[in-house]
């Protein structure tokens, strides 16, 4: 698991590569709630995720919620079983998913 | 102390009906046969320690009231259904039984609901056992007799909310879901319960390997058995998880019952899925919908609820409106499941065999209470007919997964009736 970070002015994207689970999960909390201080685009880019588990979905539900006050949470390139866990549990519909 | 919020009363008054009685059964299996007189003795003790408990319906003129009931309360031995809230019972709303080595509490669902009377449950065994071992058994996680009743065991959740949110965070769709009644006409409404008792140790690895937690395991296990007999299903299973609103309105220790369902839905794509995928994918509908602002939501409902059933003059008609709306909230999904948690007996442990609850499945459906305490899950598994074959496959499953069980027998459903006014 490996999450990269970039800023552009008040937008950041995190890559995210391997497994979204418990640790990835705590790192994406981390994240969350230190490093969002001005940022109005979150951008979490998952075309290398390969398996998420519940512990990432509230990661992602967590940061999806800060954003919520702040400005817009974006989720590109989720694909595979991923997608299908976005799908059938209605994160779809709650996140913006590009 | 007792029932005083218009929409808890709306619910003790209207949610049964002659079609309807919503009451459950939790028999509690000890491992030693049952002395009538010392459980008579432990009853009487522990309602003086649950006191809003002890009610009774009064007419007051054209209206209803819940009031104090200083009667004593039944304890009668046999298997025999009581008729709560009648002259048999003393009118209390909650009667206990007893034969051979099991203690039987009847309990009116809008009393309390499960999770609630587990602590009534404890005290009674802590001074049963003191009593019939001689012993002076350690106390401690027990209400006991001189114990400060705190507000947190009354405290109405209305209370605690401080604004309600415009809108929910999510809203779950509801689909058609696959009715178990549809494939099983035969033996519809011979309502049956199967009692399985599960490893805890065993099971609670299969959730952590699975990324579970005991609802969303349960729930795809059933699932997956359903499958197994249904493999050219295509309509969706729609599993309804009982979830206690409770915790999210600050009054988690509140013994008003307040439950509100969660739908975990599994799609025919998900047939073969492996079950850490069900497992996610539980958890992530779990989370979802029980956020926050959907409990308030619905909780903020409650009172145009109240108006509704108020718009109608008699309370017959009131409860025939309530009727309506409870069969359009409840019977839309395939099998409900209702997790109670983990029961920490304490000292009292190690003369319990085994609990299980039992409450009356949906028509066309299927219930699965679970408890766990001391080593074991205990599941009690109610459908609204007689065919095994879910069950026989949900034992299948769990023997695949290498998770100890065993299986306890079978009954017609027993819950008794309830009659309010």
């Amino acid at each position: 698991m490996h999450i990269t970070k970039s800023v552009n002015d008040n937008i950041l994207k995190l890559t995210i590569t391997g497994n979204l689970d418990v640790n990835a999960a705590s790192k994406l909390n981390e994240i969350t709630e230190c490093d969002l201080a001005g940022i109005q685009e979150l951008i979490l880019d998952c075309q290398g995720v390969e398996e998420i588990s519940s512990a990432g979905l509230g990661a992602i539900l967590k940061a999806h919620r800060k954003m919520n006050t702040q400005g817009i949470m974006k989720v590109l390139n989720i694909q595979g079983v991923s997608k299908k866990i976005f799908e059938v549990t209605g994160f779809a519909d709650v996140l913006t998913i590009a | 102390m007792l029932i005083k919020n218009p929409y808890f009363r709306s619910m003790f008054f209207y949610a049964t009906n002659e079609k309807f009685h919503y009451t459950y059964r939790i028999m509690v299996n000890l491992k030693k046969e049952i002395d009538g007189t010392a459980l008579r003795r432990a009853a009487d003790i522990t309602m003086k320690r649950y006191p809003y408990f002890a009610v009774k319906v009064e007419q007051n003129g054209e209206d209803y009231e819940i009031v104090p009931n200083d009667s004593p309360i039944v304890v009668t031995h046999g298997k025999e259904l009581p008729y709560l809230g009648t002259e048999e019972v003393n009118y209390h709303f909650l009667a206990i039984g007893y034969e051979d080595k099991r203690i039987y509490f009847d309990v009116y669902h809008m009393l309390t609901d499960g999770g609630s009377m587990c602590p009534f449950i404890k005290t009674l065994l802590y001074y049963y056992l003191c009593d019939v071992t001689g012993l002076s058994l350690a106390p401690d996680g027990i209400r006991l007799i001189d114990s400060e009743i705190s507000e947190e065991e009354y405290r109405d959740p209305f209370e605690m909310i401080k604004s309600y949110p415009a809108k929910a965070f999510y809203e779950y769709q509801p689909v058609k879901a696959f009715s178990l009644g549809s494939e099983n006409r035969d033996t519809l409404g011979h309502q049956t319960s199967f009692f399985i008792k599960v490893n805890e140790k065993d099971f609670m690895n299969y959730i952590k390997e699975n990324d579970g937690t005991p609802n969303a395991i349960a729930s795809a296990l059933f699932y997956r058995a359903i499958i197994r007999n249904h493999p050219e299903l295509e309509l969706p299973v729609v599993a309804g998880v009982a979830m206690n609103n409770m915790t999210v309105l600050n009054a988690a220790d509140s013994y008003f019952s307040f439950v509100s369902l969660l739908h975990l839905k599994y799609i025919s794509e998900m047939k073969d899925d492996d079950m850490r995928i069900l497992g996610t994918v539980g958890r992530g509908m779990i989370m979802l919908q029980s956020q926050p602002e959907n409990i308030l939501v619905q909780t903020a409902q409650k009172p145009r609820l109240v108006k509704y059933l108020e718009s109608f003059p008699t309370h017959e008609e009131r409860r025939v409106a309530m009727w309506e709306v409870m069969q359009k909230a409840w019977y839309v999904d395939t099998y409900n499941v209702s997790y109670f948690g983990r029961i920490d007996w304490g000292s009292i442990g190690e003369y319990v065999d085994s609990m299980f609850g039992m409450i009356e499945a949906g028509e066309g459906g299927a219930m699965i209470e679970i408890a766990s305490a001391d080593g074991n899950f205990d599941f009690s598994i109610t459908q609204s007919f007689r065919d095994d074959r879910y069950i026989k496959s949900f034992m299948e499953l769990l023997e695949e997964a290498g998770i100890e069980f065993s299986y306890e027998g079978s009954m017609e459903l027993m819950r008794p009736r309830v009659k309010v006014f």
